[in-house]
């Protein structure tokens, strides 16, 4: 199935939700042009209520929260496909060596990615990114550690039924360069299995990532990190309780375009 | 069944010492400072050094790992540098709370899971049902938590919002609050651990419940549209025999294994839930230990963690192959050490 097909198999509100995954994209990307105020400075009194002036209030020190919950965007979206991003290429890379030779390298490999599949993977991740220290870099790095196996064990699997199928059998009959026998004649078989895999996936990376920021293990204090922005006025809850619910509101809205996106895909993909 | 198990016990210690090592080796990249934390920003490198030597930091980590391996198969998990106490010390302390709060979050999950699926197989396709499970698909755990404290505690005040028991200074054997009191014949005190375990538990079930329920939902509408079930409605079961008697078994797979799959997920919530309920367990001691680096502490939670999350998922593959006896204990189909 190309990619032209799979458009045209998505209804209308399917295509919504994959534009509007674009738009939260383009938002992340111009959050810095975007803020109406600087997120790091005291632009108003303290907990200011939302108003048209500043959307979302301000928070315990004055700051615009609309101008914060944006750049929290950037910081949770952007990192997400980035950890996505190379997963993919380190997972599919495994799973396509590992699916084209077969034989002991097969075994070898798969035995690998499935240790890294059982490894409770939040549990992991927050024991690594404690043990590296904070930071978003070991977050991202933390979680990329393993991620990798989820696509390599995708990739490998639908390898292995492509290997099995004529055309793959007749393009290795040329005898061309095994490397353009992967690019060229099982990589694109492969694509949309992982694109599909990759939309839901980034809903569970932005969920563990904000959780982690939760927790404390993101960027230190002044950056303004969605899920430690909730953590750090969570005494705020009962007299300002837009401060912790609108970012936290904000990670969900994320999640929500990017799951209806992923079942779109998916459901769009099974038809055929 | 006896290989088969031993088989999965060594799934276990493999699997603990890939996350063991897997942290100790990250350790040598770029350590942490908890000499540093004890000693205060402004100790002298003497102090320092000594605080270093005596916490067994300035060994070669490969020494490290051995020393910790050596330790931790005689139950000894270092000390906590937060709290100056054992780490199994402080872990046996904080697991009964966690352990209630957990298997509570277990219970209502999956009863909730077979609500959602019941619903989700007497509305298919319906539009509003699937948005509803894909939103709370997409809530963060901790703002499940907060609408929850918001809007049942503060705003109705139905429930407790925060710590495990109004009074304190009751304990009984068993550590869980709810349990300890019924078997003290005390009703009161179960009534109140009961009110106040009700909202974490639901804030930990929901993501449970989700994954699970929809998991469920489409195994079994996969499930009822399989002949045999066409030949139990056409010798006069009812729907509801059809599906408890016959199509439940065949149907429990996949939803076990995503059970699972969220036992693991489950450690990371109940980290937040017990930090926003002030709930004193294992999960609010790590986030604790988070803060101060604790290494020892994190090492020795995600251990434990780790272990429960194994057992869990060993009684889950038989919970399968009990649901189903195709599944062969013989032929397991994940594990490290297969």
């Amino acid at each position: 199935m190309t990619w032209r097909e799979l458009l045209r198999r998505t209804g209308w509100v399917d295509g919504l939700a994959v534009v509007a995954v674009l738009l939260v994209t383009l938002l992340a990307l111009a959050a810095p042009w975007l803020a109406p105020f600087d997120p790091q400075l005291r632009v108003a009194p303290a907990f200011l209520p939302p108003s048209a002036s500043h959307w979302f209030g301000t928070d315990e020190i004055g700051r615009d929260m609309f101008s914060r919950v944006l750049l929290g965007v950037q910081g949770t979206w952007l990192p997400a496909l980035a950890v996505i991003g190379v997963s993919m290429v380190v997972g599919s890379c495994i799973g396509l060596v590992s699916g084209y030779f077969g034989g002991w390298v097969d075994m070898v490999l798969q035995r690998a990615t499935d240790l890294f599949l059982i490894l409770p993977s939040v549990l992991v991740a927050l024991a690594v990114t404690a043990t590296l220290g904070p930071g978003l870099i070991n977050t991202m790095l933390a979680l990329m550690l393993f991620w990798w196996s989820w696509y390599a064990r995708i990739t490998r699997d639908e390898v292995r039924r492509l290997v099995a199928r004529p055309h793959f059998e007749a393009a290795r009959a040329t005898g061309i360069h095994p490397a353009r026998l992967i690019l060229r004649h099982l990589l694109p078989g492969v694509m949309p299995a992982l694109a599909v895999a990759a939309t839901l996936d980034v809903v569970n990376v932005v969920l563990i990532m904000s959780l982690l920021s939760f927790l404390g293990l993101g960027q230190p204090a002044p950056a303004a990190e969605l899920g430690a922005m909730t953590a750090r006025s969570l005494d705020s809850l009962v007299a300002y309780w837009w401060l912790p619910v609108i970012p936290a509101a904000a990670i969900m809205l994320i999640c929500l375009v990017a799951n209806l996106a992923g079942d779109a895909l998916r459901s769009s993909l099974r038809g055929s | 069944m006896l290989a088969y198990l031993l088989r999965r016990l060594i799934g276990l210690v493999a699997v603990l010492l890939a996350m063991a090592f897997l942290i100790f080796a990250l350790q040598g990249i770029i350590p942490a400072d908890p000499a540093r934390a004890i000693a205060g920003v402004a100790a002298p490198v003497e102090v320092l050094e000594a605080v270093r030597d005596k916490l067994g930091l300035s060994d070669p980590v490969p020494v490290q790992y051995g020393r910790f391996l050596g330790r931790v198969v005689q139950g000894d998990l270092g000390t906590s540098i937060r709290t100056r106490q054992p780490v199994l010390a402080d872990i046996q302390k904080y697991l009964p709370a966690s352990l209630e709060l957990g298997l509570a979050a277990l219970l209502i999950g999956t009863a909730l899971a077979g609500l959602f699926a019941l619903v989700h197989r007497r509305f298919p396709g319906s539009a509003v049902v699937r948005l509803t499970l894909i939103t709370a698909g997409s809530t963060p755990i901790f703002l499940t938590a907060l609408l929850l404290v918001y809007f049942v505690w503060f705003r109705l005040g139905w429930l407790p919002g925060a710590g495990r028991l109004s009074h304190r200074g009751f304990s009984g054997p068993t550590g869980l609050n709810l349990i300890d009191g019924l078997l003290a014949v005390r009703p009161d005190i179960a009534l109140d651990a009961l009110q106040h375990l009700l909202l974490p538990a639901l804030a930990v079930a929901l993501p449970i419940a989700v994954a699970v329920g929809r998991s469920l939902g489409a195994s079994l509408h996969e499930v009822m549209r399989r002949p045999y079930i066409r030949t139990m409605r056409g010798k006069g079961l009812s729907e509801g025999e059809a599906l408890w008697r016959h199509g439940l078994r065949n149907a429990a797979s996949a939803p076990l294994a995503m059970l699972g799959l969220q036992i693991g997920l489950m450690f990371g919530n109940l980290m937040v839930v017990e930090r926003i309920f002030a709930w004193p367990g294992l999960g609010l001691y790590m986030v604790q230990s988070f803060a101060s680096a604790d290494l020892p502490a994190i090492l020795g939670v995600s251990l434990a963690f780790g272990s429960i999350y194994i057992v869990a998922n060993i009684g889950i593959e038989m919970a399968q192959s009990l649901a189903d006896p195709r599944i062969g204990l013989s032929r397991s189909r994940a594990g490290a050490a297969d």
